[in-house]
């Protein structure tokens, strides 16, 4: 059977639409998470402080991107967030046990994402494991008002 | 698929062959009880908004004849046809086409009414984005289940009807006025319908489209055994063809009869309209206020 | 008093005309579909959503590109360039891509549907339509509607994209951002769920008003030049402002539960 060019014309239409669709899907909003939840594992790490941390921030060590924040929540007895990280599969077994976490800020108001200094140990952390050592976010206001407060006062209070 | 193919052929075959014997045995007395009229009209009222056009109706077309009904510009003649077709329903009054009561009919009951019934618009009408083939085709391939090959023969023998056929690959837009309107009539007895309306068919046609039409419409009418209804303006050719004819003024029908009878009617509103006299019954002046006073009146305000 | 009776009776006339427009709307999406409505529906994809095709991309491609060189400007003050990826996206995805395309489909498809069918109304088109038996609201009116609600959200699914890669080339090819971390910030900002689909729910419900708008007018447009004119004016006005009051309802709705 052939078609008409009007068939071909609005096929074209759709197929482009439908292009477009996949790549607003994959490449703007990284719907790859959805498949990729199966392939990686969690560990978690407490904060006092997480500031402008959200759930699916980066991970990165050196830069590179590990992992995202899987899960933000409050833990009820020591008044701290507890935080689920997704760590990619294709590092597994690569995190040493005595790594420390630290939330901070891309630029002055950029988002905040976790970066991970490896640590020294030779045993890495397994899934569900815990990472011990955390810094915990800046808070830009806080900052700023100590230095308000300390360039008033000539004696500074802790 | 044979079987339909067969049928629609001796159909078609016994039409024309039926055709002549039709347009001797049209020729009869209006009120022969054997005939009653195809469309009753009685005692319409119509108005829009506040705005009365039909006060009091009354009209009867028989069948296998040529009526017109005729009137000034403006008396809604239109507007009669868009009645008889049910396209507009009267506020009082009823109208009866082949019988059937149409004020009281659903819009499923109105399809089957106008199945039997063709309308000529004044524009002709065409769908702009046909082509003159498909034109004629569409109520074919609307209401059948034809083969294509059977409905292009009845297509072409259509267009023939109306010298057209050389046309059938051209589009609405690149016909004249006179030939949009022959491929309209066309379309319009596509589906051989026993009633056909023409809505001002010659209004704006130079002089030959308007002999071919009024040619037309007399040789349709009397080969297929129609029954027509011309609504329109144009006295000349009308009361040419016309077997019967209304005339209308300010929602009445002041004046009927045969062309002959009118044109030598003592009715003052027949005597205007059929001799084209400027000022009588249907007054040369809109309705104002007294000339000079109003003149007088402005002085003051000024 | 006469104010209050000018009131009520405005109200009266709006209730009255909302209540046609829905049956009307109505009377034309229960059409039976019939092998013959395919074809219709074809023409109609054609003739409003391909040959609205190159405006939206034409008007895509610069707004992204505008959005690339203003955002960059704020962005930078605060040394956070990398953040334009994401700037671009969540406007457009949220906000400019559903607007944007709509009130261009407004003043391309939509006033074309009115002036089309108001010109089939005056020419007796549909009329001779219902003499042969067919209705015009199943015929003319159906198809139309249909091909405007798919055709706005394809639309701006394709505007989105279109807008985003122009972002994209004044981002990183005039204005030196790594492309790795345009992407990523969009990546880590735009969610599927939150933004791309209610982006698309967004110009869904657009469709629906501006078509029905744009087929309604011109079905009830008054048959004479004058009128056509009028009515594609309406249509324009009535559609651009439904869409702007419909965004505010939807944003309110949607995004303000968001961070």
């Amino acid at each position: 059977m052939r078609y008409g060019a009007l068939e071909i014309t609005v096929g074209l239409f759709i197929v482009v639409a439908i292009v477009a669709f996949s790549a607003l899907a994959f490449q703007v909003s990284g719907l790859t998470t959805f498949y990729e939840r199966d392939n990686g594992y969690q560990v978690s790490a407490y904060f006092e402080e997480i500031g402008g941390l959200k759930t699916r921030s980066r991970v990165t060590i050196a830069g590179v991107q590990i992992g995202r924040v899987h899960q933000i929540e409050l833990d009820a007895t020591s008044f701290s967030a507890q935080v689920e990280l997704q760590i990619f599969s294709q590092y597994k077994d690569m995190i040493p046990i005595d790594s420390s976490a630290s939330i901070v800020t891309a630029g002055l108001i950029g988002d905040n994402y976790i970066v991970i200094e490896p640590g020294a140990e030779s045993d890495a952390i397994q899934p569900g494991g815990v990472i011990e050592e955390t810094h915990s976010a800046i808070i830009l206001e806080r900052l700023i008002g100590q230095l308000i407060f300390n360039q008033n006062n000539e004696t500074p209070k802790q | 698929m044979p079987d339909a193919h067969q049928k629609t052929r001796s159909f078609v075959a016994h039409r024309i062959q039926s055709a002549p014997d039709k347009g001797i045995t049209t020729v009869m007395t209006r009120s022969d009880p054997s005939h009653p009229p195809k469309i009753r009209m009685r005692d319409i009222h119509f108005s829009r908004g506040d705005r009365a056009i039909f006060d009091g109706v009354t009209i009867d077309i028989y069948p296998g004849k040529v009526t017109a009904i005729m009137g000034p510009s403006g008396t809604g003649k239109t507007t009669l046809l868009h009645l008889m077709t049910g396209l507009l329903k009267p506020n009082s009054g009823q109208i009866e086409v082949n019988g059937a009561s149409i004020t009281a009919l659903s819009e499923a009951g109105l399809k089957r009414v106008r199945r039997h019934m063709g309308m000529l618009f004044q524009g002709g009408a065409l769908f702009t984005d046909m082509n003159v083939f498909d034109n004629v085709a569409f109520a074919l391939r609307e209401h059948t289940d034809l083969p294509e090959s059977m409905i292009r023969d009845l297509v072409l023998m259509k267009l023939e009807a109306v010298g057209l056929r050389g046309a059938q690959q051209l589009m609405p837009r690149e016909l004249s006025g006179g030939m949009a309107r022959r491929v309209a009539l066309a379309r319009s007895i596509a589906l051989d319908p026993e009633i056909i309306l023409y809505d001002e068919p010659f209004a704006g046609q130079d002089p030959i489209t308007m002999g071919m039409l009024v040619k037309l419409i007399r040789l349709l009418n009397d080969t297929l055994g129609l029954t027509s209804v011309i609504v329109s303006h144009d006295i000349m050719e009308t009361v040419e063809i016309a077997d019967y004819i209304y005339l209308l003024s300010e929602g009445k029908v002041v004046a009927e009869g045969t062309p002959d009878h009118l044109r030598h009617s003592a009715s003052a509103h027949a005597e205007q309209f059929m001799h084209g006299k400027p000022d009588g019954p249907v007054a040369f002046h809109y309705p104002a206020p007294d000339y000079y006073q109003e003149l007088m009146h402005n002085d003051k305000d000024t | 008093m006469d104010f209050l009776g000018q009131i009520g009776r405005s109200i009266l006339q709006f209730l009255t005309a909302l209540g046609q427009a829905s049956l009307f709307l109505l009377l034309a999406l229960l059409t039976k579909p019939r092998l013959k409505s395919f074809r219709l529906l074809l023409k109609q994809f054609y003739v409003v959503g391909v040959l609205s095709l190159p405006i939206i991309v034409f008007a895509g491609f610069f707004v992204g590109m505008v959005l690339g060189l203003q955002g960059y400007t704020v962005l930078v003050k605060f040394g956070a360039e990398s953040a334009l990826g994401q700037l671009i996206a969540l406007s457009l995805v949220r906000e400019l891509g559903p607007v944007l395309g709509g009130l261009l489909f407004a003043g391309r498809a939509c006033s074309a549907l009115t002036a089309e069918i108001a010109l089939l109304k005056t020419t007796e088109q549909l009329d001779s339509l219902r003499l042969l038996g067919v209705d015009p609201i199943h015929r003319v009116i159906a198809p139309r509607l249909w091909a405007g609600f798919f055709c706005l959200p394809l639309l701006v699914i394709i505007f989105n994209m279109v807008a985003i890669y122009g972002g994209y080339w004044v981002s990183v090819d005039w204005l030196g951002i790594d492309s790795g971390s345009f992407w990523a910030s969009m990546h880590h900002s735009v969610d599927f769920r939150e933004d791309i689909i209610n982006g698309i729910i967004k110009s869904m419900v657009f469709a629906i008003a501006v078509t029905w708008v744009a087929v309604y007018q011109g079905y009830v447009a008054v048959p004479t030049s004058e009128g056509i004119g009028y009515a594609t004016t309406r249509t324009v006005v009535y559609a651009s402002l439904m869409i702007l009051a419909l965004d505010f309802i939807l944003t309110a709705v949607m995004f303000t539960g968001l961070k």
